[in-house]
């Protein structure tokens, strides 16, 4: 069985364990921060969007 | 979740059965391949061992192709790779002899590892390796050691395909 568990539920538990870049050059560590960076776009639009509403106010 | 599947015309049906045997026989599954437009909980795919493997059961269900558009999620690629590390666990005669009694968390991280092993490189790869990675993490493995050991499975389910 696959599981229900979403992606982005195992990215969050991943960053929260791991951090958000994974140290390491192995195969593993680079898969890792890579399923951890793709939720980087997001997570920068949001802080993005922060910076300018508070330099809005 | 809502309780039932949107409903789908028959050719929707026919379309994901056709993409469905595109993914099993791509990731290497042998056996029947069947897609059943229901919910079961299985997380949108469940492995069947027959008597041999060329009537092992891979079902997909309308879950799986949920899960296939939202881009927060698994793909239906990946969902089907990991039925077929469910396979290869099942029918590796060294695999399955050393998997006998195990508990149910390492097969299901060797899934996985597999899984993303038929995959070759690219995201759904990645995603399955994740999905492992959590996996003992979530069964209390620290944090360095639980990607120590997916390294170590990793490079021993390698040498062993």
């Amino acid at each position: 069985m696959t599981g229900s568990k979403k992606l982005k539920q195992i990215r969050a538990e991943l960053e929260a364990a791991l951090g958000s870049k994974p140290a390491g050059d192995s195969e593993i560590a680079s898969a890792l921060r890579r399923v951890i960076e793709h939720t980087q776009p997001t997570t920068r639009k949001k802080a993005k969007r922060a910076r300018s509403t508070k330099s809005a106010s | 979740m809502p309780t039932d599947p949107e409903p789908a015309d028959t050719k929707e049906i026919a379309r994901r059965r056709r993409r469905v045997l595109e993914s099993a026989r791509s990731v290497g599954f042998v056996g029947r391949v069947e897609y059943r437009h229901v919910y079961d909980q299985s997380g949108g795919a469940h492995y069947g061992r027959g008597s041999s493997q060329k009537v092992d059961l891979l079902t997909v269900t309308a879950e799986a192709f949920e899960r296939d558009a939202d881009s927060e999620d698994f793909s239906l690629l990946a969902i089907v790779a990991h039925e077929r590390g469910h396979q290869i666990v099942a029918r590796h005669p060294r695999l399955s002899r050393r998997l006998s009694g195990s508990s149910l968390a390492a097969e299901e991280v060797l899934a996985s590892l597999l899984g993303a092993l038929t995959l070759g490189s690219g995201f759904d790869s990645d995603s399955l390796v994740a999905k492992a990675t959590a996996e003992l993490l979530v069964n209390g493995v620290a944090p360095d050691g639980a990607v120590r050991l997916i390294e170590e499975l990793w490079t021993t389910m390698k040498e062993l395909l």
